[in-house]
C-alpha cells in the first residue's frame, strides 16, 4: 500500500512539473507581454521605455532563468506580483478564493441533490416516463453551454420576476441572508452544468448494481422494492461514483470561469482571463498551477480513498496475489446475475 | 446500520443548505446596492458596469481608458475640465504667466487634505509633476508637458513652472495630471491617498473599486452613499445587468447595441464635441504605405457612409477629409482638406501609381470589437472590387497591439483598424501626434512644413492666433494621410432614466463624480 502512494504521489508531482513547463512555455510564446497592455498604448511611450520596464519586470533575463525564478518561489509560496496592481499573487488569490469556494461548494452541493433525484427517483418509482425526461434533460445538460443556461435564468428570476439579484457578490461575514441571495443563480447555474455529468455516472453505477446477487438475494428475502433500492443500490452505487470526483471537480474549475464572467462574480476564474488578457504572467502562471494541483490532489485523493473505502478492493487484492485474475470471468459473472434479477423480478425461478 | 445514518445525516443537511437557498431566493428584503432600481432612495451606492476592469490605481501611469473613471474620483488635478469644456482651476486658485510667457505661477488652494489627513502644499505638485516628466516612469502625461523644464514650490501655497517655449495650453495640459501623495507611492494602490471626493473602501484589481464620500474634501461632499465600479467579462453580461438594474452606469456601450438600449428606456450618454476618431492605420515607413498616394488610394476606398451606418449604429460624423479634427469642430478647416468621399476609379488609379498591383494581398488586423470586424468586411468588399485582396484577423487585445505598438514597429501589409482618442482642437496637442518626437504608430515621419505648423500650434497665445496653424495642419495631414480616419464618435455609455450628473469629455472620459439619483 505503501509503495503505491508514493508511486501516486510521485506521479503527482511529476504531472505539476510538466503542466509548469507547459504553462510557462505557452506564455512566452503568445504575442505581447505585460508591457504590451501596461505601456504601449500610452501616449507619447516610446520603445525605450518599454525595454526599461521589460528589464525592471525580469523579463529580458533568459527563460530558463526566468523559469527556475517562478518555480523555486512557487515552492517556498512566493507567488510573485501582479505587473499592473503590484499585488502579491498570493494576496489576489486571497481576495477571490472566498468568491469561488462559496460558489463550488454550493454548486457541488446542488448538483449532488440534482444528480442523485434524477438518478435514483425513476429507479425507485419504476417511471419510465421520468427516466425519459432525466435522460432528455442530461442530454440537454450536457449539450447547452453554461453561458446560455445563467442567461436564461437571468431573463428568468431576475428580469422578468425581480426576484434575485443577476449578479454581483456579497461576502457571507458581511451579510449572510444578502451573500445567499447573490449566490442562487450562480451556484445554480453552475450545478446545472455540472449535475448531468454526475447524473451519467451514477445512472451507470446503478445499473451495474441493480442486477448484481446480493439485490437478487435481498429480493428474495423479501424485501420491498424501496427498501431494497434505498438499503442495497443506492449505497453500493455511490462509491463507484466517487470516482468520478475529481473528474467533476475540473468541471467545477473550468464551468466556475464561465459562471462568474456571467454573473460578475469577483472569483479566481475571472482573475485568470484578466490576466491572460493582459499577460499578467505571475497571475497566470501561479492560479493554473495551483488549480492544477487542486484537480490532481482531489484526483489523488479520490484514488487513495477509493482503495480505503471499499473493502472488497482490498480483499481482491489479496487474493491476485496468489494468481492472475481472468477479465473475462467478472463480465460474465455480471451477465448472470443479471439473467438472475431480471428472472427473479418476473418471478422465474432460474 | 451505521452507513445508512450517516446517508441520513447528510440528506438531512443536504435539505438544509437547500431550504436555506430556496428560502435566500424568495426573501424579500432588499439585497444592497446592487438591487434592481426602481426601489432606491436617493443614498443609494451607484454602480457603473465596464467591461474593462480598474487595474490599478496610480492615475499617472494609467493607458487604459477604462481606469479614467477613477481618476476624478480619488484625486484631484490643478485644473479640471468642465462639462461645457472650460478649463478652471482646481486645486490651483489662479495662474500667472509672465511677460514672455515662459513662467506659469499657479497658487494653490490652502484648505485641502489628502485622505489621511496629511495637508496638501505645493511639494505634492513639484514631486507628482516631477515624476510625471520622469522618462523612466512613462506616464503618458507627459507628452503633453514636454515644454517644462522647471518645477518649483515658492512657498507651501505657490508653484512655478518654467517652459522651454511658451505653451498657452499650460492649465488645459495639466487637468489629467492628478496629485498623489508622492511619500507613500509604494501603497498607492491599498489606500488610494488623494485629496479626490471620494475615498477607497475596497479595491480587488480588475474586479471591483468601492469608493465612498470624502467627508472632508474640501469642495461639495458627495450626496450618495457611494460608488462601484464594477467588471462585467463582456457586453452582454453588462448589458443584461443594466436591464436588470443592478448597475445604474454601462461604460462603453457597444455601437451596434445603442438603439436598442435607448428603446429600453436608458439615458445614452455620449461626448459632446467627440474628439475621438475611428482610423485605419498603416505603416507609413515601409512599402507600399510609404508612399503618400498609396495611403489616399486607401482613404479613397474606404466607404466611411457604410460603416457609419453598419458599423457604428448610424452614430457620428464621418470624416471626408480624413484628419483628427472632426467636421463638427470650430476649427475644422473645410477649404483646405482633400475630399476622400468614396471613389473606387481614384483609388484603383491611386493604388496602380503608387505600384500595388491587382492581386496584391493586404491583413486587415483586427482586435474583437464588433465594430473593427464589421470595418473590415466592408473595407474587404470595396479593394475587392478593385483586385486588391483583404483577408480579415482578429485577435484579442494583447496579441492584437503586439504587432503594431509602440511608434517605429514595422507592420507592412498590414491594414490596421483603431479607435484614437486626442484631445480636441484648439487644444494643441493633438499636432505633437505625429512627425519628430511623435508617438503615433502610423510612424509617419512628418515634414519641414508640418513641424513648422506644430511649433505655431503650440506656441500661439490665443485661439485667433492658432486658427492659421491648424488649418495648416489639417492642410498636411488630409494630403499626406498617415492614417485615414473614418468618422468622428465618441464611445457612448447609459444610465439608468433616475440616474443624473454623469457626463463625457471630448476625448471619451467619463465623469462619475457627481453622480446624483434623480
Amino acid at each position: 500500500m505503501l509503495s503505491y502512494v508514493l508511486k501516486r504521489v510521485m506521479s503527482s508531482v511529476i504531472m505539476l512539473f510538466i503542466i509548469s513547463v507547459i504553462i510557462f512555455v505557452a506564455l512566452r510564446m503568445l504575442p505581447g507581454d505585460p508591457t504590451t497592455i501596461a505601456l504601449a498604448q500610452g501616449d507619447g511611450v516610446s520603445e525605450e521605455a518599454i525595454e526599461r520596464m521589460r528589464a525592471e519586470l525580469g523579463l529580458d533575463l533568459p527563460v530558463l532563468l526566468q523559469y527556475g525564478m517562478w518555480i523555486s518561489g512557487f515552492v517556498v509560496g512566493d507567488f510573485g506580483s501582479s505587473y499592473f496592481s503590484k499585488y502579491d499573487v498570493g494576496l489576489l488569490i486571497a481576495q477571490r478564493l472566498p468568491a469561488t469556494i462559496s460558489l463550488a461548494v454550493a454548486a457541488l452541493i446542488l448538483a449532488i441533490i440534482i444528480a442523485l433525484l434524477a438518478a435514483i427517483l425513476p429507479l425507485r418509482l419504476r417511471s419510465r416516463a421520468l427516466e425519459r425526461v432525466v435522460n432528455a434533460s442530461t442530454a440537454f445538460g450536457l449539450a447547452a453551454p453554461t453561458f446560455v443556461i445563467g442567461i436564461i435564468l437571468v431573463l428568468i428570476f431576475a428580469n422578468a420576476f425581480k426576484l434575485l439579484p443577476s449578479s454581483g457578490y456579497v461576502a457571507f461575514g458581511d451579510d449572510p441572508a444578502q451573500a445567499l441571495r447573490y449566490l442562487v443563480l450562480p451556484a445554480f447555474t453552475l450545478s446545472l452544468a455540472i449535475a448531468p455529468q454526475l447524473v451519467r455516472y451514477l445512472q451507470g453505477s446503478i445499473e451495474e448494481v441493480r442486477w448484481a446477487t446480493f439485490v437478487r438475494t435481498a429480493r428474495g428475502k423479501g424485501i420491498g422494492w424501496g427498501g431494497t433500492v434505498d438499503r442495497h443500490i443506492v449505497p453500493n452505487a455511490l462509491l463507484p461514483a466517487l470516482t468520478s470526483l475529481g473528474i467533476t471537480v475540473g468541471h467545477l474549475l473550468g464551468g466556475a470561469v464561465v459562471v462568474e464572467a456571467v454573473f460578475a462574480w469577483p472569483g479566481i476564474g475571472q482573475l485568470v482571463v484578466d490576466a491572460v488578457n493582459k499577460r499578467d504572467y505571475a497571475v497566470i502562471q501561479t492560479v493554473v498551477l495551483l488549480a492544477a494541483a487542486v484537480f490532481v490532489l482531489v484526483t489523488l485523493a479520490v484514488d487513495l480513498l477509493y482503495g480505503v473505502l471499499d473493502p472488497r478492493l482490498r480483499v481482491s487484492k489479496k487474493k491476485h496475489r496468489g494468481g492472475t485474475p481472468s477479465a473475462a470471468a467478472p463480465a460474465a459473472a455480471g451477465e448472470a446475475d443479471r439473467v438472475a434479477a431480471v428472472a427473479l423480478e418476473k418471478g422465474v425461478s432460474v | 446500520m451505521h452507513n445508512i445514518h450517516t446517508g441520513r445525516r447528510m440528506t438531512a443537511g443536504v435539505i438544509a443548505v437547500a431550504a436555506a437557498l430556496v428560502l435566500a431566493a424568495c426573501a424579500s428584503t432588499p439585497a444592497n446596492d446592487t438591487e434592481p432600481t426602481g426601489t432606491g432612495g436617493e443614498n443609494r451606492t451607484v454602480t457603473v458596469g465596464q467591461t474593462i476592469g480598474v487595474s490599478q490605481l496610480d492615475p499617472n501611469i494609467s493607458t487604459l481608458s477604462a481606469e479614467r473613471v477613477m481618476w476624478n474620483l480619488l484625486w484631484d488635478g490643478l485644473t479640471r475640465q468642465t462639462e461645457e469644456g472650460v478649463v478652471e482651476p482646481e486645486l490651483a486658485t489662479e495662474w500667472s504667466t509672465s511677460d514672455d510667457a515662459l513662467v506659469w505661477t499657479f497658487a494653490l488652494r490652502d484648505d485641502v487634505t489628502f485622505h489621511d489627513g496629511r495637508p496638501f502644499v505645493a511639494d505634492d505638485v513639484v514631486k507628482t509633476v516631477t515624476r510625471v516628466l520622469d522618462p523612466e516612469v512613462a506616464s503618458p502625461q507627459r507628452s503633453k508637458l514636454s515644454t517644462v523644464t522647471d518645477i518649483t514650490a515658492v512657498d507651501e501655497h505657490t508653484v512655478e513652472f518654467t517652459l522651454s517655449e511658451p505653451m498657452p495650453a499650460m492649465p488645459a495640459a495639466l487637468v489629467d495630471v492628478k496629485i498623489i501623495d508622492m511619500e507613500n507611492l509604494d501603497t498607492i494602490n491599498t489606500t488610494g491617498n488623494g485629496t479626490g471626493p471620494y475615498v477607497l473602501e475596497s479595491f480587488v484589481p480588475d474586479q471591483e473599486l468601492h469608493v465612498v464620500p470624502n467627508e472632508d474634501y474640501w469642495g461639495d461632499v458627495p450626496t450618495i452613499e457611494g460608488i462601484k465600479i464594477v467588471k462585467y467579462a463582456d457586453e452582454t453580461a453588462a448589458r443584461t445587468a443594466l436591464d436588470s438594474g443592478a448597475i445604474d452606469v454601462l461604460w462603453s456601450v457597444p455601437f451596434d447595441k445603442v438603439n436598442s438600449v435607448e428603446d429600453s428606456g436608458k439615458t445614452t450618454i455620449v461626448p459632446p464635441n467627440p474628439s475621438q476618431s475611428s482610423v485605419f492605420l498603416v505603416d507609413n515607413a515601409s512599402a507600399p504605405f510609404d508612399d503618400p498616394r498609396a495611403r489616399q488610394a486607401l482613404s479613397y476606398a474606404v466607404d466611411r457612409e457604410t460603416m457609419k451606418a453598419a458599423a457604428f449604429g448610424g452614430l457620428g460624423e464621418v470624416n471626408p477629409g480624413s484628419t483628427l479634427v472632426s467636421p463638427l469642430n470650430e476649427f475644422f478647416a473645410a477649404d483646405v482638406v482633400q475630399d476622400y468621399s468614396y471613389d473606387l476609379d481614384k483609388a484603383k488609379q491611386l493604388f496602380s501609381d503608387a505600384g500595388v498591383a491587382e492581386g496584391t494581398k493586404f491583413v486587415c488586423w483586427a482586435a474583437t470589437a464588433p465594430q473593427y470586424r464589421a470595418q473590415c468586411e466592408i473595407l474587404q468588399q470595396s479593394l475587392a472590387e478593385i483586385g486588391i485582396e483583404l483577408t480579415i484577423e482578429v485577435n484579442e487585445s494583447s496579441t492584437w497591439a503586439a504587432r503594431f505598438y509602440p511608434a517605429g514597429k514595422e507592420y507592412a501589409g498590414l491594414i490596421v483598424p483603431n479607435y484614437l482618442s486626442r484631445e480636441p482642437a484648439p487644444l494643441p496637442f493633438v499636432a505633437s501626434y505625429f512627425g519628430v518626437d511623435g508617438w503615433s504608430e502610423s510612424n509617419w515621419p512628418g515634414t519641414p512644413e508640418y513641424e513648422a505648423a506644430k511649433s505655431a500650434i503650440k506656441s500661439a497665445p490665443d485661439e485667433d492666433a492658432i486658427r492659421e496653424p491648424f488649418a495648416e495642419f489639417q492642410r498636411i495631414t488630409s494630403e499626406e494621410q498617415p492614417l485615414v480616419v473614418v468618422l468622428n464618435v465618441g464611445q457612448p455609455s447609459s444610465t439608468l432614466p433616475d440616474v443624473d450628473g454623469v457626463w463625457m469629455e471630448s476625448n471619451g472620459t467619463i465623469h462619475v463624480e457627481g453622480v446624483g439619483i434623480k
